[in-house]
């Protein structure tokens, strides 16, 4: 029991495909019955630096050690007693919170049976935050909330019960109502009590500074800081930021706003309602969208942002309320009286292009029709607007190969480059920045300022405040379906915003 | 793995199958792999039985590229035959292109209805067309034999089989005294025809990306409706006007059973070409050839069985280790 | 009529059974007629090897067995498309049946058993009774294993969620094999057991149960019970247009596509009717 319990040294990752250091020499100590969070905005690094501590992504460098012995890979750190929640809980829809919680290590009756019983007590002595009548509720029917409850237990039952071991928890209490948020810490503090070393990634800070020990603050791979508790949110915040100037572009941006006329092309919603099971997605949200400006919406994605991104693309219909252009018009990707807003979904893959097709394929999917002549599409003209996309964004490849040859970040390009060519009046953009180096960040962010300077109405959706407030003209922060700030850019500091977003009402 | 080497196995278990079963094995391998280029007669009715094929085969490419399997189409075939056969009789004083063209048009739009019916059930309901295509036609093949027996039996022929339809209306013998007439020319015109609507025209290239992604197509704006239903209506169309064409050009009535199995082999045809309608005429003179053999096989040794449908399954069960269907049940 | 129900209900059943399991781990069969055309064709050929009608039974299992095999090689092992090899394995079953039944029998069509089929098949009502609890019973035990067990849960998440069952050190597809291996097994028995009670082997003799069963196990809502009572319902419409050639006129030719008939209703109302819906918002009208 001399050595100290979870050390991490030296570790290193740079992912191949597009040359990130998403992990840069970070060293650290987790003490037996430590609760430990690692702060930092998006893309800072946490979930990588979780995966290497957990094995299922290899280091390019550095070791992990378990009370004096090194852990390497999935099968081994579980073995040590290295155990983590994801952030996306990996649950089976069709099967009972039970069995979803014991699946792969099932109790045995009679050699065949699943015991119910004893997998019910076990979780009533070890996790006893499950009511016991959940436990033989389907997943499907789970709230998000309860969702993250089971996935947490999930992980606890794994602990080893005769020795310390690690728990790594990311992001256990996104998508949480304030009652599962309180239980959820009060199960993370027993753990600790109990002599596990708790490994908490977070963007509550609010949480994060009542219940750490310690707090280590990440920023582009690297530890910028550990401090021991008390942790203000506010110091947190401050280290977050590549640097905090209230945002100066206010002088340049009233000028824009002023040169086009804001209120012509606009979005308007109003009293915007959705809803998922029991759960508020968006509470009646009832704004509009000024033309010749970037609004910018921050927030938690399964608070609201992603709900919101469905409705202003028009890929769902809002339950209440509607959503109309200026000129009244809907917005749908297709139909005769709609409007199809120019959109860069989520999700790259599944929606956002299609792997299977050459990167031409993909490119004049919009504009299909403008590139054809008598329904024959104008392979001359097809092959140039491939080629102008390729070039606008410095896409790296060729109209001719296929998409799944291109790295995430190459893919992100090329919805980009194919959704502005098509200078749309409406414009959603979800994570601009995903996967992009800072020089094609800076480089897609000038491109969505001009499309709002040429008079379109841009919202780029995302829960990197940093990127929002570099693109934005207006910043709107949702939490728990709600708008709790709605500022211009320039007016608020980065880490007022942060706070909104974390559901700090003091901020 | 390459079509080639699908075939190639498909190709030795037939010939497995041919040395251990046949007591003469020598004369058995010669007759399958020699005869259907031993005299015009053979080489004729193989070509003509390669353009039948290659007519369904496409229509099976139509379907696939859309993303949607249609399994109906050896009901979609003999069900069009047979309507195309009833409208030729029905009219018989029509002239003579008019006429021929009447039988086709029947026979294509019967296949299209049944087809595009469960379009309409999937993009409505969401009913899997792999089921509901290959039930409606299981359903109605049952229908066309007792129509073929019954009503349209032509009662002075010992076949079950209808009248002959007008010699007007018949496809002109390219090769006589074989079969082939001018339908194979039709086949690979539409084969040629489709390549170039899928791969050139602005409508072909949204099938192709509803197959390839039906989530993408809806977010750029193509109409769902139009390649669910549309797609399979054309596919079955074209297995029906292969039903239509092989009335007007080899049997000029419709005959109890006579197409039953070949909307199973176009499958095969169009998986061994990738769903590429221009590889799918090799493919097509290949698996005519292979059908070709096993027959004039059976005539002329002592050794009967289905040795075609055999070699198709062997190779269905290899061909799609690289073929990129999009399986939609995970 | 209530014992040709349930005689008629066997086959679909243990058909069905088989499928559902597959289902439940992420395979919908499209294989299962080619597995019942097998299974009956060797029953035939064990019952008159042996003159004993579980002999026969076994050797359908086996057969199965064995193309089922073959099948889950090509979607495991080799990657192919289920739905494509699904139709391989019945294409496959239907041209190899003939060589088999010429190569033994030097017959190519219809095999009958060489022994006194009528002792073979024993009592019609015993033989139905049997038959219609053994086959309720298995469906009870089916359910068990996929709801009771660690077996069917992990089945279960083959199907459901793959990933989850990966990421916690377990192969899904050790899990489709086993399915596919026991629908080979269950629509094996389904085949001999058809066999069995007509006494012979004729061509297309699972005349379409095995898609029938397919239907089945939706309409079940892929539950083992609920299967039990879509096959009563289908060996209903089955009987029923059966027994309709006696007293209507309506040509018996013209029957045979009712059941296929009845299971497209069945499908759709199914898709109708018989679906959760999952959605948060409405999907736009894009049309």
């Amino acid at each position: 029991m001399d050595h100290p319990h979870l050390v991490l040294e030296s570790l290193c990752k740079t992912y191949p495909d597009n040359g990130v250091r998403a992990v840069d020499t970070c060293s650290l100590t987790v003490d037996r019955g430590e609760i430990h969070a690692i702060v930092g905005d998006n893309g800072a690094g946490k979930s990588t630096l979780m995966h290497l501590v957990s094995g299922v992504v290899a280091a390019d460098g550095g070791t992990v050690t378990l009370c004096g012995v090194p852990v390497h890979g999935t099968a081994d750190s579980v073995a040590h007693g290295i155990v983590m929640s994801y952030q996306t809980p990996r649950l089976v829809d069709e099967l009972t919170v039970l069995e979803n919680l014991f699946l792969g290590e099932e109790p045995r009756r009679m050699h065949v049976f699943f015991d119910r019983r004893a997998a019910t007590d076990r979780v009533a002595t070890l996790a006893p935050i499950i009511p016991k009548r959940m436990l033989n509720r389907r997943v499907r029917t789970l709230s998000s909330g309860q969702r993250r409850i089971a996935s947490l237990v999930a992980a606890l039952l794994r602990l080893p019960t005769d020795r310390p071991g690690v728990i790594i928890l990311d992001e256990p209490t996104e998508a949480t109502t304030i009652d599962e948020t309180a239980q959820i810490v009060d199960v993370i503090r027993h753990t600790a009590s109990g002599g596990h070393a708790v490994v908490l990634v977070s963007h509550r800070l609010q949480e994060v500074a009542s219940i750490a020990d310690r707090v280590t603050v990440m920023r582009a791979g690297r530890f910028v800081a550990t401090m021991a508790s008390p942790v203000s949110v506010a110091d947190m915040a401050r280290l977050m930021a590549t640097d905090d100037r209230p945002t100066a572009r206010s002088a340049v941006l009233d000028d824009r706003v002023a040169a086009t006329e804001p209120d012509g092309h606009g979005l308007k919603l109003v009293d915007v309602s959705l809803t998922d099971g029991d759960r508020v997605l968006l509470d009646a949200l009832t704004l509009e969208l000024r033309s010749g400006e970037v609004t910018g919406f921050v927030g938690v994605r399964e608070n609201g942002i992603e709900a919101l991104e469905l409705l202003l693309s028009g890929t769902a219909r809002p339950a209440l309320g509607h959503i109309t252009t200026a000129n009244g018009r809907s917005i749908a990707p297709r139909g005769r009286a709609t409007l199809r807003p120019g959109y860069v979904p989520s999700d790259r893959t599944t929606r956002g292009s299609a792997q299977s097709g050459t990167v031409q394929d993909n490119l004049i999917a919009v504009e299909r029709r403008r590139l054809s002549r008598r329904g024959i599409i104008d392979t001359a003209a097809a092959r140039r607007h491939a080629q102008s996309c390729i070039r606008a964004l410095g896409i790296d490849a060729e109209a001719n190969w296929s998409m799944r040859q291109l790295s995430g970040g190459n893919v992100q390009k090329c919805i980009l480059a194919r959704e502005l060519a098509a200078s749309p009046g409406v414009l959603v953009v979800s994570e601009p920045g995903w996967g992009l180096d800072s020089a094609t960040r800076s480089r897609v962010h000038a491109q969505l300022r001009r499309v709002a300077a040429e008079g379109g109405t841009v919202a780029v959706l995302s829960t990197d405040v940093d990127e929002a407030l570099e693109v934005s003209d207006r910043i709107i922060a949702l939490h728990a379906g709600r708008i709790v700030a709605d500022l211009r850019v320039g007016t608020a500091s980065r880490s007022a915003i942060a706070r909104l977003v974390a559901g700090d009402p003091t901020a | 793995m390459p079509s080639i080497v699908a075939v190639a196995i498909g190709v030795a278990v037939a010939v497995g199958l041919l040395v251990v079963g046949s007591r003469d094995p020598a004369q058995s391998l010669r007759a399958y792999f020699v005869s259907p280029f031993s005299n015009r007669f053979f080489f004729g009715n193989m070509l003509s039985s390669s353009g039948y094929l290659l007519v369904a085969a496409i229509g099976i490419v139509v379907a696939f590229r859309a993303g949607l399997y249609n399994l109906g189409g050896d009901g979609q075939i003999y069900v069009g035959a047979l309507v195309g056969t009833y409208v030729a009789l029905a009219m018989p004083e029509l002239p003579a292109p008019v006429g021929t063209l009447a039988l086709l048009t029947a026979a294509a739009a019967t296949g299209a209805l049944m087809a595009a019916l469960s379009g309409a059930a999937k993009h409505l309901w969401d009913a899997p067309e792999i089921i509901t295509s290959y039930l409606l036609s299981a359903a109605l093949i049952p229908v066309a034999d007792y129509a073929i027996a019954g009503p349209l039996r032509d009662p002075s022929r010992s076949l079950l089989a209808s009248a002959r339809i007008p010699s007007a209306y018949r496809l002109s013998r390219l090769l006589p005294p074989s079969e082939l007439n001018t339908s194979a020319l039709v086949a690979i015109a539409l084969a040629i025809a489709l390549f170039a609507w899928i791969e050139r025209t602005t409508r072909g290239y949204e099938l192709r990306m509803t197959g390839m992604n039906r989530d993408f197509a809806a977010y750029v704006g193509i109409s769902r409706a139009g390649y669910t239903i549309g797609a399979l209506a054309v596919s079955g169309a074209l297995h029906g006007l292969s039903g239509g064409l092989m009335i007007a050009g080899t049997f000029h009535a419709a005959v109890s059973g006579f197409s039953l199995g070949i909307g199973w082999n176009a499958i095969a045809v169009a998986l061994v070409a990738r769903l590429d309608p221009l590889l799918a005429i090799g493919s097509a003179l290949l698996f005519g050839y292979l059908e070709a053999g096993a027959r004039t096989a059976m005539l002329q040794s002592d050794f009967t069985f289905q040795l075609g449908m055999v070699v198709q399954a062997v190779i269905l069960f290899f061909v799609t280790g690289s073929v990129l269907i999009r399986s939609r049940h995970q | 009529m209530i014992t040709s129900i349930l005689s008629a209900m066997v086959p679909i059943l243990l058909a069905a059974l088989g499928g559902t399991l597959t289902e439940r781990a992420g395979v919908l069969n499209i294989g299962i007629e080619g597995l019942i055309l097998t299974g009956a064709f060797f029953s035939v050929v064990a019952v008159s090897a042996t003159g004993s009608m579980v002999a026969g039974l076994f050797a359908g299992a086996a057969a199965g067995v064995a193309l089922s095999a073959v099948y889950s090689v090509a979607c495991i092992e080799l990657r192919a498309n289920i739905f494509v090899a699904g139709l391989a394995t019945n294409l496959f079953a239907a041209g190899m049946i003939p060589f088999l039944s010429e190569t033994f029998f030097g017959t190519r069509g219809v095999v009958r058993i060489a022994h006194d089929s009528s002792r073979i098949a024993g009592d019609p009502a015993i033989r139905t009774a049997v038959f219609a609890l053994g086959s309720i019973a298995i469906a009870a035990a089916v359910a068990a294993i996929l709801f009771r067990t660690p077996l069917g849960m992990r089945i279960r998440a083959a199907g459901g969620n793959p990933d989850a069952l990966a990421v916690r050190g377990v192969s899904p597809s050790r899990y489709r094999r086993i399915t596919m291996l026991a629908s080979g097994a269950f629509a094996g028995i389904a085949g001999a057991e058809i066999a069995t009670r007509l006494g012979v082997y004729v061509p297309n003799i699972s005349a379409g149960r095995g898609w029938i069963a397919l239907v089945a196990i939706f309409l079940g809502a892929r539950n083992p019970i609920g299967v039990v009572a879509a096959s009563v319902v289908f060996a209903g419409f089955e009987v029923l247009s059966g027994a309709a050639q006696g007293f209507t006129n309506v040509p018996g030719t013209l029957l045979l596509g009712v059941p296929f008939l009845v299971t497209l209703a069945a499908m759709i109302v199914y898709s109708i009717f018989g679906r959760r819906t999952r959605i948060q918002g409405q999907p736009s009208p894009n049309e």
